[in-house]
């Protein structure tokens, strides 16, 4: 258990830099989920943590005690892969003792530990097999037991349910939390699911092109999005996107005004508006927040009419392409709602969701 | 022309007693051209400054030269710098050195097909030397089998150049008999018969080998 410490960390590949300037303290037994597209650098700052790769500028803190220029077998860190890397030669058994018998543990200890892990994952039966005769979720849990026996400051997970099928993986995310839970350790994980990463960290480190873009809880980086990059990468379906302009009317009322929409502000909003008034924008709404049904305070929303053109039913909820023409944007509706496409159905905006963001830097304003 | 077959018969005790000389030699140089080959492969891979390039040069100019200058150069060559070694150690050092090269690639080559995740598994745990010893040689061994087979039949066959260095293995004991006899297909024929049955032999135990290995 420990804390683990960035400190303007950067790496470049040649040319490439592909991490860049990165302060970030991960604390003692946190979960926390790095998370982005492919070739942002998550998996290299990943492997910096571990010492699989070597720190250009900067330096790592783990338990306070630099780390740098320490070997991976040094740090105290335990690493799950992203296929895995399990010892094919090798037993389950010695597989997850390995790690013990480098460090030379005792013999009785090196067995206590391991049933222990294996009870833990329930793989007690597959000991005296090898890796090749074991299932993909088994094999990952074989993955999961070698760190565990280790007992390290600091997990570090890449990607590692990428390779399993749907379902397991919605099991093993499951019980990655409930291991969490359980051995109260430091755990840094790295994913491009952005599921996984709203469901499993405590903090999650949204990274774009090297640039950490936001670190939040998942609510905070759902809700508010520090930047275009993370309003459009965080939810699925991804915020619905618009350009428009903040107009005040005769009325003094303040509104959004695009080719084909003008949604009033509330009260609240128009005040936060006020210097950004006549300003060209960037403004986002979640598919959740287009509603086809009345709810509670619906009665206050403006209604625009949208032609369906495209109708997805998932089961438990529907996901309704729809445009006026000049906007394009997803709506999420019950199941109930059951439009033609092409008809034009009435959406209710909730724009006291709506979220604004600077045209030219992408960044978030408080409106 | 007819064959005499009745002569070959008469003379297997000799060439046997030629093959059991051409499998001793063949043996020796095998055990030390993949001592050799191994402490060149490793060289390389662990990228250890300087003797990596060393190591390098080695293989290109033993590749790059026939076998058969460079036991010419062991044994009658050396001898004018002052170092007379005599035929057994020419032929031995002159076939280790040889296949020592051709070894070190083959290991080289299987030791870097295993997956990079596996040495990065195994560096979190152990150091590098470890790692290549209980991670990386085990899964490399078998996959070496195969190519090195081929490798030490060639040199069995190889050890046939080392009959002009005047020792009295298979092949020269063929010559030495074709001299009194002049029955060159029969006794030629049964050379070969001969050089097929140890090569077929070797090729029949590293297949058991292989497949008594696990992985």
């Amino acid at each position: 258990m420990a804390e683990v410490k960035l400190s303007n960390v950067s790496k470049s590949y040649g040319n490439v830099r592909a991490v860049r300037n990165m302060d970030l303290t991960v604390a003692d037994q946190e979960f926390l989920v790095f998370v982005g597209p492919s070739g942002c650098g998550k998996t290299t700052t990943l492997r910096m943590i571990a010492g699989l790769e070597e720190i250009n500028e900067g330096d790592i803190y783990i338990d306070g005690v630099r780390v740098n220029d320490l070997a991976p077998r040094h740090r105290n860190v335990a690493v799950v892969f992203q296929n895995y890397a399990l010892y094919p030669h090798m037993t389950v058994y010695h597989n997850m003792a390995y790690g013990l018998k480098r460090r030379k543990f005792k013999e009785q200890e090196i067995h206590r530990r391991v049933t222990e892990a294996a009870r833990i994952l329930g793989i007690e039966n597959f000991l005296e097999r090898h890796p090749g005769q074991l299932s993909g979720g088994q094999q990952q849990r074989v993955a999961l037991g070698r760190a565990i026996v280790r007992q390290p400051a600091a997990f570090l997970f890449d990607e590692p349910l990428s390779a399993l099928d749907a379902k397991l993986r919605v099991l093993m995310r499951a019980e990655l939390s409930k291991l969490h839970d359980q051995l109260k350790s430091t755990m840094i994980y790295v994913t491009h699911d952005q599921v996984e990463a709203m469901t499993m960290g405590d903090r999650i480190v949204v990274m774009n092109k090297g640039v950490v873009q936001q670190v939040g809880t998942p609510k905070e980086v759902y809700y508010a999005p520090r930047n275009l990059f993370v309003a459009g990468f965080v939810g699925s379906p991804p915020m619905n996107m618009a350009t428009g302009e903040l107009r005040r009317d005769e009325a003094g009322n303040v509104l959004v005004v695009t080719q084909g929409l003008r949604l009033p502000l509330t009260e609240g909003q128009a005040q936060r508006a006020a210097p950004y008034v006549g300003m060209s924008v960037k403004f986002g709404i979640r598919a959740e927040d287009l509603h086809a049904e009345a709810i509670a305070g619906s009665e206050n929303f403006p209604v625009v009419n949208m032609k369906v053109t495209v109708v997805e039913p998932l089961g438990f909820e529907t996901h309704l392409y729809i445009t006026n023409d000049h906007e394009e944007f997803v709506a999420r509706v019950s199941p109930r709602v059951e439009p033609r496409v092409g008809e034009v159905v009435p959406f209710m905006f909730d724009v006291s969701k709506l979220h604004f963001f600077d045209a030219g830097t992408g960044d978030r304003l408080l409106i | 022309m007819h064959l005499d077959w009745s002569i070959l018969w008469s003379k297997i005790p000799l060439l046997a007693g030629g093959a059991v000389i051409t499998l001793e030699i063949t043996a020796i140089s095998l055990f030390f051209g993949s001592l050799l080959g191994f402490v060149l492969a490793i060289l390389r891979v662990a990228k250890v400054p300087v003797l990596e390039h060393l190591a390098k040069l080695y293989i290109v100019v033993m590749r790059g030269t026939p076998l058969l200058v460079q036991l010419f150069l062991i044994y009658f060559g050396l001898p004018s710098l002052g170092l007379d070694l005599g035929a057994w150690p020419s032929a031995i050092i002159g076939l280790s050195m040889n296949t020592g090269a051709y070894v070190s690639e083959i290991m080289r080559a299987s030791i870097l097909s295993i997956n990079i995740s596996q040495w990065e598994a195994g560096t979190m745990d152990s150091s590098y030397f470890e790692t290549l010893v209980y991670i990386v040689l085990p899964q490399a061994l078998k996959r070496m089998i195969p190519p090195l087979t081929n490798q030490f039949i060639i040199t069995l066959k190889n050890s046939s150049l080392v009959s002009l260095l005047t020792i009295q293995e298979l092949f020269r004991r063929g010559e030495q008999i074709i001299y009194s006899t002049f029955r060159a297909f029969e006794i030629y024929t049964g050379v070969a018969v001969m050089y097929l049955i140890m090569t077929s032999t070797l090729g029949a135990l590293t297949e058991y080998l292989e497949n008594r290995l696990e992985v």
